[in-house]
């Protein structure tokens, strides 16, 4: 406690600089949570299967090499799911996507609104694709034609030659919520600290920096005698 | 609390400069009343100023020390001649065995406070907070040494 004690003095003197930034911090970082939790809204998720039609279900038991087709299937979906959780996040799924859903008229679904606003993750060969919007009926919408685009119209996304070769189908409907604001919340927070950083850092580095006498003992230190006595 | 330590630091001395290292500021009301706690101590208290340093031309005076009631003071004139001839000042200074403070002005733009440095027995620098530069203080500090003068200790002007 004794080494910060002098920085403790530092930042007091400081203190306009501290508060100045801090509250700059603090309005920014308010301001981005603000816009970032309005723009989630709400999120619709859908889950698909992926397999590979020429995996070894497909194929004849009389096959003798049964385990290396095994894996070589596996392998296969595997591929086949990550070429779709990236087909699934491209523009020109989000212009069919928009294009889809323009007859019904709902709100915030321009090729724009979908384009970013999906996610895909995939664990082993199921795939869960979700979409953000500020509406939920948009959000639910949007996930419903994602699952459409990505299941009996993939062919349009990856192709005629893979459409054929893999088997896509949705295993769980879409179902909308209000999407997770734990990043927003996290993302506020740290940009804070930061901030708060930022501003302490900055405060030492201008008392540092400054070539006035600041108190007792930068005097006595810059002329190697004692303070004999200080007036107020 | 100002003579009381000049005293513990050194016990001889009969004559202290008080200076500045930046232009601004004054410190005759500081030398006033050192001088006048000299008195009340029982030595004969005198307060000198350095000829040509014009303090009047700025505002800021440090406050007052102790609210000490003022006292007799005998103000000695200095003039250029004695400056010149260190002995001499030294013996102007010390007349009488009393206990003489010298107002001064700036170490580093007043020759005459400087040519003091050397007459006096200990010097006193006066820095202001947030006013008087580091580089100044360490300008004034060599200048006292290199001009012969003893550097005893600071005021700080918070």
């Amino acid at each position: 406690m004794v080494g910060l004690a002098p920085y403790i003095a530092i930042l007091r003197r400081r203190w306009p600089i501290l508060v100045a930034i801090i509250a700059l911090d603090v309005l920014v970082s308010g301001y981005l949570y603000r816009k970032a939790h309005n723009a989630a809204g709400f999120q619709a998720c859908t889950t698909l299967y992926v397999a590979d039609v020429t995996a070894p279900g497909m194929v004849s038991a009389a096959d003798t090499n049964a385990t290396a087709q095994l894996l070589a299937g596996e392998s296969a979906a595997n591929f086949f799911g990550d070429d779709i959780n990236d087909v699934a996040q491209s523009q020109h799924v989000a212009a069919y996507v928009s294009a889809r859903l323009a007859p019904r008229h709902l709100p915030n679904t321009s090729p724009s609104d979908i384009d970013g606003a999906v996610s895909a993750s995939r664990l082993d060969r199921t795939l869960h694709l979700c979409v953000s919007n500020a509406y939920s009926t948009s959000a639910l919408a949007a996930a419903q034609v994602l699952g459409t685009a990505m299941t009996s119209d993939r062919a349009l996304f990856v192709g005629k030659a893979m459409a054929k070769r893999t088997f896509v189908n949705v295993i769980s409907d879409a179902s909308v919520g209000p999407a997770s604001s734990s990043h927003a919340l996290l993302n506020f927070g740290l940009r804070v600290i930061l901030g708060v950083l930022l501003a302490i850092g900055l405060g030492l580095m201008w008392d540092a920096l400054d070539p006035r006498v600041r108190d007792k003992r930068d005097l006595e230190r810059t002329l190697g005698v004692p303070v004999l006595a200080t007036l107020h | 609390m100002l003579l009381a330590r000049l005293q513990i630091l050194a016990p001889e001395a009969r004559s202290v400069l008080l200076a500045r290292a930046q232009p601004e500021g004054t410190v005759e009301p500081l030398a006033r009343e050192v001088a006048a706690a000299a008195a009340q101590a029982g030595f004969a208290g005198r307060l000198a100023r350095v000829p040509g340093s014009d303090d009047s031309r700025y505002g800021s005076a440090p406050s007052r020390l102790s609210g000490l009631p003022d006292a007799e003071l005998t103000e000695l004139q200095i003039d250029m001649k004695e400056l010149r001839e260190t002995e001499r000042a030294r013996a102007a200074l010390h007349a009488g065995g009393g206990y003489t403070v010298v107002a001064g002005g700036s170490i580093l733009d007043s020759p005459e406070t400087l040519l003091l440095c050397r007459a006096v027995d200990v010097v006193v620098l006066v820095g202001y907070r947030a006013k008087t530069l580091r580089s100044d203080l360490e300008a004034a500090r060599d200048a006292v040494e290199r001009a012969g003068g003893r550097l005893a200790g600071a005021v700080f002007v918070d």
